[in-house]
């Protein structure tokens, strides 16, 4: 990560559903600075998706309720901009890609945000071929995504969103159907557009093992406010917190809490396998 | 989970008490309308009361293998046998009362107008007493957490909570088998747990269940066999440890040591020999080396 540089600020956000009593969202406050990747836990239930719709314009634009404080993307309030200004700054990328996938072709599924941006003939086939090569999917243009593997369906779903050129990507869940080589592979794609493009990122995952290594912060929801937030090795070294709000460490940090209950303490708490090995091998 | 509510779901086995296979299948072949061989020559027998669960990478036959056991699929060629069945020539209705098969996807099965409904309408089918189907179908939606939501529509669910219900409608079948297809996939760590202790104590009760899975995880904490898929081929059929100590097996398949065994392994280094499967078991290992 660069110079400190917030790309989103949330600010006392509060949101209740039309005719909800209780609040979905309750006093967030938040900031993501550029090129940083955040990773997002909670339980089913804990506010995620209504997070999500803030940052991308969907509330307050379209989703009925009644909204508290304010989100900042770059500075200017969501409420103040359009939800097709929002969606050249947030891309937002489903769990499923089959929900998202609709077009005959990979090249039309590419096409379609840039069209739908109203930008000239030439810019769509540039993003086009740009959105291709970035994430890896030339050789797939002419395919039809339904007949895709999962691994590439998500790459595919992820290309589409790129095509806008945000500034921001959300990931919801992006990994949960996806057989172990390409959760690999997707995680990898998502790690590149952050390191090599400088994209910030928001990424929801229960499989946390994979994840927790390459994120920079963890943000903790429960039910609808923010629980815990901060460096991966901190906020994962509190795994009993952790349980009392019904979510779990990686094994490496769950096995280094079970080890310090008789007492060995941990300099740098292990996160990864590899961690682990070193951290307890000291100990042996 | 409370085991009051598996009552009436306690001796399905009462008509199979045999050592023999309750899924037979022998040179079994299958190939998709107009594509390349999807399975071929998969000799298994999967006895009563076993916890199995079938690996292998997306694409490897684990899915077109399961779909055999409930008749979705007959074999191009050899056989497969259910309770001594053959599913060429047995009605799928006949075959659902022995396997019960929860898809990955809720979605793809749920389709009624309220979850009561959804839960009792196999067993409508199956033409019990209407006192039957009653309670088969409430003590299903006790065991999944979803009576108190019985009148619900099943839109107004979660994506958790319609899994459930799908697994719901599934155990109120009360059938000997149980086939779960990446029962943990998008649920969060509480509802997994959920899903897994009920599949432990449905077992306990004396079902056979199979499991299809991405997680080795899973696989480590709760399978008593594994069968690994690779290119339509079952390559190995090995306790949890014995495929996690096979390396030639977990390179070719592409397969992904679960975190605890792979922290086992880099301890060999260490004197640890032990390949640990679960966390605790970790837990305990390194404890008995550290004190000595």
């Amino acid at each position: 990560m660069s110079a400190l540089e917030p790309v989103v600020t949330v600010e006392e956000l509060t949101f209740f559903y039309s005719g909800a009593k209780e609040p979905a969202l309750n006093n967030i406050n938040l900031t993501f600075q550029r090129g940083e990747i955040a990773l997002l836990i909670g339980a089913t239930g804990a506010g995620k998706s209504t997070l999500y719709m803030c940052l991308n314009g969907l509330i307050p634009h379209l989703v009925p309720g009644r909204v508290g404080g304010r989100v900042l993307i770059d500075g200017s309030a969501t409420s103040d901009q359009s939800i097709s200004e929002l969606a050249q700054k947030v891309g937002f990328v489903f769990q499923s890609p089959d929900v998202q996938l609709f077009s005959h072709t990979v090249r039309e599924e590419l096409a379609f945000g840039p069209e739908n941006l109203g930008l000239p003939k030439s810019e769509i086939l540039r993003r086009i071929q740009l959105a291709a090569n970035t994430i890896g999917i030339n050789q797939l243009l002419e395919r039809e995504p339904a007949y895709l593997s999962g691994g590439q369906q998500q790459s595919v779903a992820i290309g589409a969103i790129w095509a806008m050129l945000p500034e921001i990507l959300i990931l919801d869940e992006p990994t949960s159907n996806l057989d172990p080589q390409s959760s690999a592979r997707v995680l990898e794609l998502i790690r590149s557009l952050n390191k090599e493009h400088g994209k910030t990122v928001l990424i929801a995952e229960h499989k946390i093992d994979a994840a927790a290594q390459f994120a920079d912060s963890v943000l903790v929801m429960h039910e609808g406010t923010i629980a815990m937030q901060g460096e991966p090795r901190h906020i994962f070294s509190q795994a009993g917190e952790l349980h009392e709000l019904g979510l779990v460490a990686p094994a490496a940090a769950e096995v280094a809490y079970q080890l310090s209950k008789y007492g060995y303490t941990f300099d740098r708490w292990p996160l990864t396998p590899e961690d682990a090995v070193q951290a307890f091998g000291e100990l042996l | 989970m409370p085991s009051r509510h598996l009552g009436s779901f306690s001796n399905p086995l009462e008509n199979i008490l045999t050592d023999q296979a309750i899924i037979e299948t022998r040179n079994l072949s299958y190939s998709y309308p107009g594509e390349i061989s999807a399975l071929s020559g998969v000799d298994l027998d999967i006895r009563p009361g076993e916890f199995l669960a079938i690996v292998g990478s997306n694409g490897s036959g684990k899915t077109t293998l399961v779909k055999h056991f409930n008749g979705l699929l007959k074999p191009s060629q050899g056989h497969v046998r259910i309770d001594g069945l053959d599913t060429r020539s047995t009605r799928v209705s006949e075959l659902s009362r022995i396997v019960g098969f929860v898809f990955q996807n809720p979605d793809h099965q749920i389709f009624a107008y309220s979850v009561w409904e959804e839960a009792s309408f196999g067993l409508k089918l199956h033409k019990l007493s209407a006192e039957a189907v009653e309670q088969q179908t409430s003590e299903a939606l006790r065991a999944v957490s979803l009576y108190a939501l019985r009148d619900r529509h099943p839109r107004a669910l979660s994506r958790g909570q319609r899994q459930r219900l799908a697994t719901a409608s599934i155990l109120a079948l009360n059938t000997p088998v149980l086939v779960l297809d990446e029962p943990t996939t998008g649920q969060d760590f509480l509802s997994r747990r959920q899903i897994m202790e009920l599949a432990v104590e449905l077992h306990a009760a004396g079902r056979t269940v199979l499991m299809v899975t991405h997680d080795m995880a899973l696989v480590a904490e709760y399978a008593t066999r594994v069968i690994v898929m690779r290119e339509g081929a079952a390559i190995c059929d090995a306790t949890p440890k014995e495929v996690f100590e096979n390396d030639e097996v977990l390179e070719s398949t592409g397969l992904d040591l679960p975190p605890v065994a792979k922290i086992a392994r880099g301890l060999r280094a260490y004197g640890i020999s032990e390949t640990t499967l679960t966390q605790s078991e970790l837990v305990e290992t390194l404890i008995t080396a550290l004190r000595h």
